[in-house]
């Protein structure tokens, strides 16, 4: 069992700085928005299409010994106004993020 | 992956969810009945299926304002969903449903993915006004029948241990993913304070032989 911190707290920081004032709190673990009501501060997906950005992501999170726990979208995918549940569905079901969770908890 | 189960409206031509909180006039029974079997049902089976395919697990967060608020129907989604959909158990969403939250881990078992560290403060004095279904903005403290709180500030570290010790005993051996939600302490200082305390209880090491049994 670990601590961990669900980051949208310091969505104002950059991912940089908040593992650094993390590991000041004695933890290695982090949960990460990545849409809809959290926000996309420090994981957005579109890094799956930039591969430079994918690895400053990772350097990062290696450096500090940084692991995730979860990838996190909050959302209201069976919102009755279709098009916001279709941005919700897609922030959710977005295929190649769902693939490439696994890549994210490698860093 | 960490999600809400989503809430739809009381019909196809509906506008804005609609979360039913009681079953009567019997009209609530049939939006009820209609979400589930024609919104719900089909979405979590496809949806599930596809996270499945991709080795994925969905951690559904029980929050009120969404059909699924409690271990009940937590349960049901996972049932029709699979196995692969569990919860993200955060027991501030429950202190105040009057749900005990260590008694919710027992009915939960296995089906707890991951945990969201947050507290919850009720206060009697405002609940004889409001009751627990308090519509108040967040920020009205004074005035609300509960608020979220920092770890350690709803309920004291002898609570949180009992929580830790539970989630331990029915199989949840990972990660408390702590949520700044506390209108009362800004977010760096609430997060240093959750952290605190939660580091000074966390059950690190692994229990080891019985030796005395």
């Amino acid at each position: 069992m670990r601590v961990g911190v669900f980051t949208p707290l310091l969505s104002q920081l950059p991912l940089q700085v908040v593992v650094q004032k993390l590991a000041e709190l004695r933890i290695d673990t982090v949960e990460l928005g990545t849409g809809n009501y959290v926000g996309d501060a420090h994981c957005k997906l579109s890094m799956l299409e930039n591969p430079s950005a994918l690895a400053e992501f990772k350097k990062v999170l290696g450096d500090h010994g940084v692991s995730i726990s979860a990838l996190s979208c909050h959302g209201n995918a069976l919102h009755p106004e279709k098009a916001f549940a279709q941005r919700n569905r897609e922030a959710s079901q977005d295929d190649s993020a769902r693939r490439e969770a696994g890549r994210f908890h490698d860093g | 992956m960490v999600d809400f189960s989503g809430c739809p409206g009381d019909s196809p031509n509906a506008t804005a969810p609609n979360w039913v909180t009681c079953p009567w006039p019997p009209d609530y029974r049939k939006v009820l009945d209609w979400q589930w079997n024609e919104v719900v049902s089909p979405f979590w089976v496809e949806h599930a299926k596809f996270a499945a395919d991709h080795g994925v697990n969905i951690a559904v967060e029980m929050h009120p304002g969404f059909v699924v608020y409690n271990p009940e129907t937590m349960l049901r989604l996972r049932s029709i969903a699979g196995k692969n959909v569990g919860c993200n158990f955060d027991p501030s969403h429950l202190f105040w449903q009057n749900i005990d939250p260590i008694g919710a881990v027992r009915v939960l078992a296995d089906s707890i993915f991951h945990v969201h560290a947050k507290d919850t403060q009720l206060y009697p004095s405002n609940l004889v006004r409001t009751g627990v279904l308090d519509t108040k903005p967040y920020t009205e403290e004074r005035d609300r029948s509960w608020i979220f709180r920092t770890c350690g500030y709803g309920h004291g570290a002898e609570w949180w241990s009992e929580l830790l010790s539970t989630l331990r005993m029915f199989g949840y051996d990972s990660v408390l993913s702590i949520e700044h939600e506390d209108s009362l302490l800004s977010p760096g200082e609430g997060l240093a304070k959750a952290a605190n305390f939660l580091n000074s209880i966390v059950i690190r090491e692994q229990a080891g032989v019985a030796w005395w049994s």
